[in-house]
């Protein structure tokens, strides 16, 4: 098993399509054998490094999860500038699906420019935001940005948004509220994120993977405290659910009240197009309340609730879903337990929403092959996976 | 979850924006394309088939020592591993 970890996904195909589906997720638990003895103070940074791919986001939930423990009260700038530090992430993230996996898999050529300039705005974000790396310190003296500095380089990321994703701002993007006007847009704009919802379309593919899921709820804390401190909690951290019941915490689970999403889950049931489609919403949400919190204080942290002495929890909304971070520290405040609940866990639980959607499939092997992997981009694992299709 | 590995690039292919990068003794190869000007024994973190971006030797090394305390590189390379110097 890697460090990166790696999902491994196998179907077992009969004449009428996908007869069976397993889901395996190897990802190694490292929080804990990374962090046991760490002292509370250098956490966030150990984590920021280690978890690097999301680690605004990694940060961001630990060090909140750590102040927690401690007993620390947080600043408003901190949480406004983890806030903005992290909606940034998100944007970059959803951006490298767009760029460099949508076109590949609707048989084109990654967008490794527009990507690069992604980038690069990701990292004048971090520099005008936290120049000197104190938003993820507990204690850490975190200054209000320079506005006018956050503001141009928001304009930046507002124009590509609109050039090269969009074809429109991205709050007239969000204000699309008809399927018919969308599919439109998907039929007529020439360019990667429309002509990929086109591609599905053409295909007739809007429905494919249909599942009824259950989403992720809000947590509630002595539920949070009763599966990850029980002897359970090593099983909850690798394949978690409620009440027995797997969950889905993907951007569709936070932007299915949307009116686009409703209106073409009614039509077409929640299949390829309404989860590809959510990512795009959340893309145009997210830049909404980048801009947004530019021009407005942004209110107090999400906590959850108060908690037992020497315990602590950050939960973050990631790029991939809800990631949680949960805390025990002794008496010295060096950590005696640290967990991780990451999205993938969720989305990719052997008897999860992706399972679910996968046993959906039916025609030829080729057909189902290239369906399979649109559902597991649709939910994106963040690692690697393998696909492997066997005949019964 | 959510990881990207530090690795040192040993070899460059122009033509083609690809990297052969190594850590400890296992060697990827690895798309350049989103990255700026890489050279022969710097560092880039991987993810999924890319160099996301580079870092400095001292990041790395940073980095690569954690996964050397908890004793869990070994188990992905065979061996610990130390940033060149």
């Amino acid at each position: 098993m890697g460090l990166e970890g790696h999902v491994s996904i196998s179907l077992l195909l009969s004449e009428q399509g996908v007869q069976r589906s397993i889901v395996k997720s190897k990802r190694p638990l490292l929080a804990q054998a990374l962090l046991a003895g760490s002292h509370a103070k250098d956490v966030p940074q150990k984590i920021g490094l280690v978890f690097n791919l999301c680690a605004k986001a990694q940060a961001s939930a630990s060090v909140f999860a750590i102040e927690q423990a401690c007993q620390n009260q947080v600043s408003d700038d901190a949480c406004a500038v983890r806030a903005q530090l992290v909606r940034m992430e998100l944007i970059r993230e959803h951006l490298w699906r767009i760029c460099l996996d949508w076109p590949l898999l609707r048989g084109g050529v990654a967008e490794h420019a527009l990507m690069k300039q992604v980038l690069v705005l990701d990292k004048e974000w971090k520099t005008c935001l936290d120049a000197d790396d104190q938003a993820f310190i507990l204690g850490g003296e975190v200054k209000p940005p320079l506005k006018s500095k956050a503001s141009s380089i928001a304009l930046k990321l507002g124009t590509l948004l609109k050039e090269h994703i969009f074809y429109m701002p991205p709050k007239a993007f969000y204000a699309c509220k008809g399927a018919e006007e969308y599919l439109l847009w998907a039929q007529y704009t020439q360019m990667n994120a429309p002509q990929f919802m086109q591609r599905l379309v053409l295909k007739g593919w809007q429905c494919i993977g249909q599942t009824s899921t259950k989403v992720l709820p809000q947590f509630e804390l002595a539920w949070l405290d009763k599966a990850l401190s029980g002897d359970g909690a090593e099983v909850f951290l690798q394949q978690p659910n409620v009440d027995g019941e797997t969950c889905e915490s993907t951007p569709y689970a936070r932007q299915q009240s949307h009116p686009l999403i409703v209106e073409l889950e009614q039509k077409y049931g929640l299949g390829l197009l309404v989860r590809f489609t959510a990512v795009l919403l959340e893309l145009a949400k997210t830049y909404l309340d980048l801009e947004k919190a530019l021009m407005q204080f942004e209110s107090k942290c999400k906590l959850l609730g108060k908690t037992s002495a020497n315990t602590g929890y950050g939960f973050v909304e990631a790029a991939r879903g809800r990631l949680l971070h949960r805390v025990v520290l002794d008496e010295a405040q060096k950590v005696k337990t640290y967990q991780i609940v990451a999205p993938t866990e969720w989305n990719f639980h052997p008897g999860g929403v992706l399972k679910n959607a996968l046993e959906t499939l039916q025609g030829d092997a080729e057909v189902i092959e290239q369906q399979a992997r649109l559902l597991i981009h649709a939910m994106d694992p963040c690692v690697k996976f393998d696909l492997e299709i066997n005949h019964a | 979850m959510c990881l990207a590995i530090p690795a040192r690039i040993v070899a460059i292919d122009e033509a083609n924006d690809m990297a052969t990068v190594t850590l400890g003794n296992v060697k990827k190869d690895i798309s350049i394309a989103l990255i700026e000007d890489a050279k022969i024994d710097e560092y880039v973190l991987l993810h999924v088939g890319y160099a996301l971006h580079k870092i400095s030797e001292e990041e790395a090394a940073r980095t690569l020592a954690l996964f050397d305390e908890a004793e869990i590189l070994e188990e992905f390379t065979g061996e610990t591993t130390e940033v060149k110097a």
